[in-house]
């Protein structure tokens, strides 16, 4: 239970109608001085000073919720403000010190249903304790478990689903064996009767030993797996700090340490796309390695990366033009690789080419096959140098700016897979184009 | 079909305003030139009646609602809870639900204080009379928005432990109110704004503020078919998170409140 969140006695300050501290409990002076203020100075706890001025406007009381940065945690406060004679009368029932933006990574309920397979059969809820539970959503139940003890494979699993009835407490184990559970199902219906699906629970059975491969084929990805996630949490952490700082939330900083911080959430993304390269670099080597074959629409990508770049552009006085066709270019491919390959195009021409220059995305259709260009107005690459650059860690000389060498390797690689290609036309002085070709999609 | 939703909500807001205090502040007289000098197409009114608007229809399509009464859905292990506080957070929430079943009265106390003061003081700049002086003083002194369903689901939220605020996740378990609280406390994105960003579909902003807020798939997923049980398996959701999972979820929050501070809503 939290029994930190509300306090016995409220902490308490007078602020003026303009906005200066009058007077204060030492803990909310404590919170004035650790965000630059002084003693009767304007308040500088921004939430605190936005209450403030709102009581002060409307002469009415409010009860909200204000986070306050401080030094090494963020504090919840609960703050009652009311008018006063001139002044507002805050008062701070709730105080919550807790770690800085902490997403909330609270376990679900133990005795609910953390079991969900759709009137397929597919697995739309897993419990997320499991390793690997995310990469089988969406797949069939019986390609991921099978019943314990029974040789056959899928065919048992899949024959006592479709009798849609309840199962209580069934011996199973994951395809690879390593993993045992007990399962229990009941069938969902709808109000008129027709078959949903099922809901239950898939617990560890209590005599085996780690449950780590309900999905069996990942276990070698080191990196991806096991590195990854730990890497990229401190640097999400690393991100987000600095650039609360280089924003100013939490108070007023001088331009000089706004800009070290921006140089930090720099480099810490620059590291955080590098472990996603790398993370990729791995799957993709792996003789298994697959891609899903959705029908994709390039000119919706050519807009989404657009608009996903349109900021990063204007950072560097550029813009980004889509000249795409208005009717869908569809191909055969996956989304999110095909998004993946083009925003890596787009980032680079933004990196690599002048300030003030234009970034084009253009889309067309060509006998079997879609494209999607991406050229810049840059210095262009040399002939020697066009096939170089897909190689990994390729950076013909450059250093400084944030890319690993990986990206164009990656992308063409994944083009590859979908039965497409990542080519090249540059010439010095001239820009670069790139241009990514997917089969497409057959009516 | 969503501006056309708009325009009735705002249209039956000028109404309930007019019946509130039909006798001394407001009057039909005074409505026209409110919406000629466009104050009743102002930004912060418009974005309070559309996000009412969203809560009351996720509110009706909202999975398990049959079975949970009309618009009550509190966890029981709230109203029971063992912290005196929060048991009494809830059943004051609970009689706040019912309040609202009164639509005229709601719209005033449901308001924030902000938006009370300006609309009060668009009526008297408007009227120019002491009786309307004297009646929006007498309304704004006795406007508590800290009891309105949103502040007590925001003061419900700020005093859950970590074991209560699970069941937040869902808002089938959940209710409404305190799924939306729960995601403002958490990613401080405000309450209305967040409704606006679920909108009437499940969409990219909707998948990126479960995202800021630390849901995983799975639970993403469940919220999601709570609110949109049309909401398909291999579909929408599948393509929609492959997308929003690549992004940290910091950066998920900087263009969520880009995008939602150059969203613009205009009738």
């Amino acid at each position: 239970m939290n029994n930190t969140a509300f306090l016995s006695v409220p902490v308490e300050g007078l602020v003026s109608a303009s906005g200066n501290l009058l007077k204060a409990d030492s803990r909310l002076l404590q919170l004035q001085f650790n965000a630059a203020g002084d003693e009767h100075g304007p308040i500088a706890i921004p939430g605190l000073r936005a209450v403030a001025a709102i009581v002060a406007r409307t002469g009415m009381r409010v009860e909200r919720h204000v986070r306050v940065g401080d030094f090494d945690a963020d504090i919840d406060l609960w703050v009652e403000a009311m008018p006063q004679a001139d002044a507002v009368l805050i008062q701070i029932t709730g105080w919550h010190e807790r770690a800085p933006s902490e997403p909330l990574t609270v376990e679900p309920q133990s005795d609910g249903p953390n079991l969900v397979l759709n009137e397929h059969y597919h697995i739309v809820r897993m419990p997320h304790d499991l390793e690997g539970a995310d990469q089988v959503i969406g797949k069939h139940f019986a390609t991921v478990v099978e019943l314990r003890d029974i040789a056959v494979g899928e065919v048992p699993m899949l024959d006592l689903l479709a009798r849609r009835q309840s199962l209580e407490d069934l011996k199973i184990s994951s395809i690879s064996g390593s993993s045992q559970f007990s399962l229990s199902l009941c069938p969902l219906t709808s109000k008129d009767g027709h078959f949903l699906g099922y809901s239950g629970r898939l617990d560890t059975a209590p005599d085996n030993g780690p449950n780590e491969n309900v999905v069996s084929d990942n276990s070698s990805l080191v990196f991806g797996r096991q590195f990854a996630p730990i890497l990229r949490h401190p640097l999400s952490r690393i991100i987000a700090n600095a650039e609360t700082i280089h924003s100013r939330l939490r108070g007023p900083l001088r331009e000089s340490y706004a800009g070290y911080a921006q140089d930090i959430a720099n480099a810490a993304r620059h590291l955080s796309e590098l472990v996603s390269d790398l993370e990729d670099l791995e799957a993709i080597d792996r003789s298994d390695f697959s891609v899903a074959v959705d029908t994709v629409d390039l000119v919706d990508i050519a807009r989404r990366v657009a608009g996903l770049l349109a900021l990063k552009a204007s950072d560097n006085l550029m813009e980004i033009h889509v000249e795409a066709l208005s009717d869908p270019t569809l191909v055969n491919g996956e989304f999110r690789r095909i998004l993946q390959i083009v925003l890596n195009l787009v980032t680079n021409a933004i990196r690599y080419a002048p300030g003030g220059s234009t970034v084009s995305i253009m889309t067309g259709l060509d006998g079997r096959n879609g494209w999607i260009e991406v050229a810049d107005q840059g210095a262009g690459i040399e002939p020697t140098d066009q096939e170089r650059i897909f190689e990994k860690f390729e950076r013909l000389g450059r250093t400084g700016d944030g890319g690993s060498g990986l990206g164009l390797y990656i992308s063409r690689r994944l083009a590859r897979f979908m039965q497409g290609d990542l080519a090249i036309v540059s010439s010095v002085g001239q820009g670069t184009r790139f241009r990514l070709t997917l089969p497409a999609k057959t009516v | 079909m969503v501006r056309m939703k708009l325009f009735e909500t705002i249209l039956s807001l000028e109404k309930a305003l007019a019946g509130e205090n039909a006798s001394l502040i407001v009057h039909s007289r005074f409505w026209e030139p409110l919406v000629e000098n466009g104050s009743l197409r102002n930004p912060a009114l418009i974005e309070f009646a559309w996000a009412r608007c969203i809560e009351a229809e996720l509110q009706s399509q909202l999975v398990g609602k049959d079975m949970r009464g009309d618009l009550e859905q509190l966890p029981a292990s709230l109203l029971a809870h063992p912290d005196k506080k929060i048991a009494e957070l809830a059943r004051a929430l609970l009689v706040a639900q019912h309040k609202i079943h009164d639509p005229s009265a709601a719209l005033w106390s449901e308001m924030p204080v902000e938006l009370l003061f300006q609309i009060s003081q668009m009526m008297a700049y408007v009227a120019q009379s002491d009786d309307v002086d004297v009646a929006l003083n007498a309304l704004c002194v006795g406007h508590d928005e800290a009891q309105s369903v949103a502040g007590l689901a925001r003061k419900l939220s700020f005093c859950l432990d970590i074991e209560s605020r699970a069941q937040t996740r869902s808002p089938a378990l959940s209710g409404i109110p305190i799924f939306l609280a729960s995601l403002e406390y958490v990613t401080g994105i405000a309450y209305d704004r967040i409704l606006i960003l679920i909108g009437h579909n499940f969409g990219d902003p909707f998948a990126m503020l479960l995202r800021a807020a630390g849901f995983s798939k799975v639970e993403a997923f469940g919220a999601a078919r709570e609110i949109f049980p049309e909401l398909a398996i291999n579909g929408d959701f599948e393509n929609r998170w492959s997308r929003v999972e690549r992004i940290d979820p910091a950066d998920t929050l900087d263009l969520l409140s880009a995008w939602s501070s150059a969203e613009v809503i205009t009738p």
